[in-house]
């Protein structure tokens, strides 16, 4: 199965692909800190407190890596029928469920992987800069932090099941912008932050469309023995 | 006889037309099977559900002596193959998609891969992305990734589209090379009536999703492999003369004022002076061997009045 991983990973050139996750990670974590500036300005800041900053931050970071995912969805299962290289791939001897989940996999472990490294940076960033400008003025106590990252975690790993949802779209028919446009429309519904509101934090929202999402994996993986590949 | 490749009934149904229907082929052990047929005649079909690529309707296929399933995953690595069209990861090198082919077949021998290149004769391509290549050239990259791990069979779809003269004559005698030094079985499709004639043992003549025959090569050729042709404006004299002086009765009125004599150890000579001594006028008289293509086209004709064989028999490129 790792094997497999490391072929995709190999065959997709995905080195790149991380390295241009990491500066997308730059570039909005430098936002965040931009609007954290702009927004002192304002009467009603969405930075009152670390709470609503770090939701706020975890908006934008799972919007950002979530599209992300669906670049590789498109790249390595929609793109693999779209250029017909899946009928090279089913004439070898590896179980076409495994090499599927292999896909799935790199796609689910990565958002998730990105979700949390990029929340980790950003905050930190955030706290750092805080820590000399005081805008927030509460202290960031250990329950805050640990009640965080909770968060993060769990949303990370809603997320990395939500990115599964736009290979529905793209499947039917093989379609890259299908897969882009549906996952930016979803996840950014889902993640569109009012002062700290969000239909993500109805855990019932993100837990449903991730479960969603780990249907639509099933069932790309259960009938890959029986289709043909024209 | 052990058959490499065995089918019965097979048949595929696409939007409730039969695109292949029942099909009931074998191939040898250590043969060159030529699969032969117009475009769109189903051999694609075949050879893809042969390769598991799509599923038959109904009906069965043997490989290797199993039979193939769903899962059978472990046949295929006993097979090489190019299907419809050499597909590659055009933005990676020649080198990088013979690697990743070598990983997913589970081959590790990092000779066989500059061997495979050299016997396709492409030299110094390594680095180059497939995205720069010229048809011909992704053919002959195909081919090789597809001899690289020595598979016991190889199921090549049209192999020779895209090659020049030349290449297709380095193509046929690798082909051959494979066959006899290596013992591996073959399994071409074209629909270029001459290319196949020069390199199976076995032809499989496919038409509109049928199995017409399937008939060994030495087969054809002991067949009426010469006659003569004889143009005259009087036919029928000219049949009663071959038939009552003569004594020939294996001949045939063919249209256009034509006569073609298949009895073998007839003299041209003796057949002219017989033929004026009698009054007849002879326009031409050529001897001719019995083409492969007439056969083929005998054979379609007889399967289906309005069929037009394209390509067949033509040198095309």
């Amino acid at each position: 199965m790792f094997h497999l991983v490391g072929l995709e990973i190999k065959k997709f050139k995905l080195g790149g692909f991380i390295r241009n996750a990491f500066l997308a990670n730059l570039i909005l974590t430098a936002l965040i800190i931009m609007i954290y500036f702009v927004e002192q300005t304002e009467p009603e800041t969405i930075f009152s407190d670390y709470q609503q900053a770090f939701s706020f931050i975890d908006s934008f970071v799972r919007i950002t890596f979530v599209v992300f995912a669906s670049v590789l969805i498109a790249k390595m299962i929609i793109g693999e029928y779209k250029t017909k290289t899946i009928s090279l791939m089913y004439t070898y001897p590896v179980n076409r469920k495994k090499m599927m989940a292999a896909k799935l996999f790199v796609v689910g472990s990565f958002t998730f992987s990105a979700v949390i490294l990029a929340n980790l940076f950003a905050g930190s960033v955030f706290v750092l800069v805080n820590s000399y400008y005081r805008y927030i003025p509460e202290p960031l106590t250990a329950e805050l932090v640990f009640h965080s990252l909770l968060n993060i975690t769990l949303g990370a790993a809603a997320a990395a099941c939500i990115s599964f949802v736009p290979l529905f779209f793209g499947m039917r028919k093989k379609s890259v912008p299908a897969t882009i446009v549906s996952s930016l429309l979803l996840i950014g519904i889902l993640s569109s932050n009012n002062n700290g509101f969000s239909l993500y934090s109805i855990i019932a929202i993100p837990l449903a469309v991730g479960v969603i999402g780990l249907v639509v994996a099933y069932f790309s993986i259960r009938n890959v023995e029986k289709e043909d590949i024209n | 006889m052990t058959y490499i490749i065995q089918t019965h009934g097979l048949t595929k149904v696409y939007q409730g037309k039969e695109v292949v229907a029942n099909v009931s082929m074998s191939v040898k052990k250590g043969e060159i099977y030529g699969f032969l047929g117009p475009n769109g005649a189903g051999k694609t079909t075949i050879m893809k559900m042969l390769t598991n690529l799509v599923k038959p309707t109904s009906g069965e296929i043997n490989i290797f002596g199993q039979k193939l399933r769903d899962t059978s995953y472990e046949i295929l690595k006993r097979m090489g193959s190019i299907i419809e069209y050499p597909i590659f990861y055009e933005n990676l090198t020649a080198k990088e998609n013979l690697d990743l082919h070598c990983e997913y077949m589970g081959f590790h021998d990092k000779k066989a891969l500059q061997a495979a290149l050299d016997m396709v004769n492409l030299p110094a391509v390594e680095d180059k992305k497939v995205k720069n290549f010229s048809l011909g050239m992704k053919q002959r990259l195909g081919i090789a990734r597809a001899i690289i791990t020595k598979p016991e069979l190889l199921i090549l779809d049209e192999p020779i589209n895209g090659l020049d003269p030349i290449g297709i004559k380095e193509i046929r005698q690798l082909f051959k090379a494979l066959n006899e030094e290596y013992g591996i079985t073959l399994l071409i499709s074209s629909h270029i009536l001459a290319e196949i004639e020069q390199i199976a043992d076995t032809i499989g003549v496919i038409h509109s999703g049928r199995l017409l025959e399937q008939v060994a090569m030495s087969n054809i050729r002991e067949q009426n492999t010469e006659y003569i042709e004889l143009y005259t404006n009087n036919i029928q004299k000219a049949a009663y003369v071959l038939e009552s002086i003569l004594q020939l009765t294996n001949f045939r009125v063919a249209a256009g004022g034509c006569i073609k004599i298949y009895e073998s150890g007839v003299q041209p000579a003796t057949l002219s002076k017989t033929l004026i001594t009698h009054g007849v006028s002879i326009e031409a008289m050529n001897k001719k061997s019995h083409s492969l293509e007439d056969y083929f086209m005998s054979l379609l004709e007889g399967g289906n009045k309005h069929v037009s064989f394209s390509g067949a028999g033509n040198k095309e490129i």
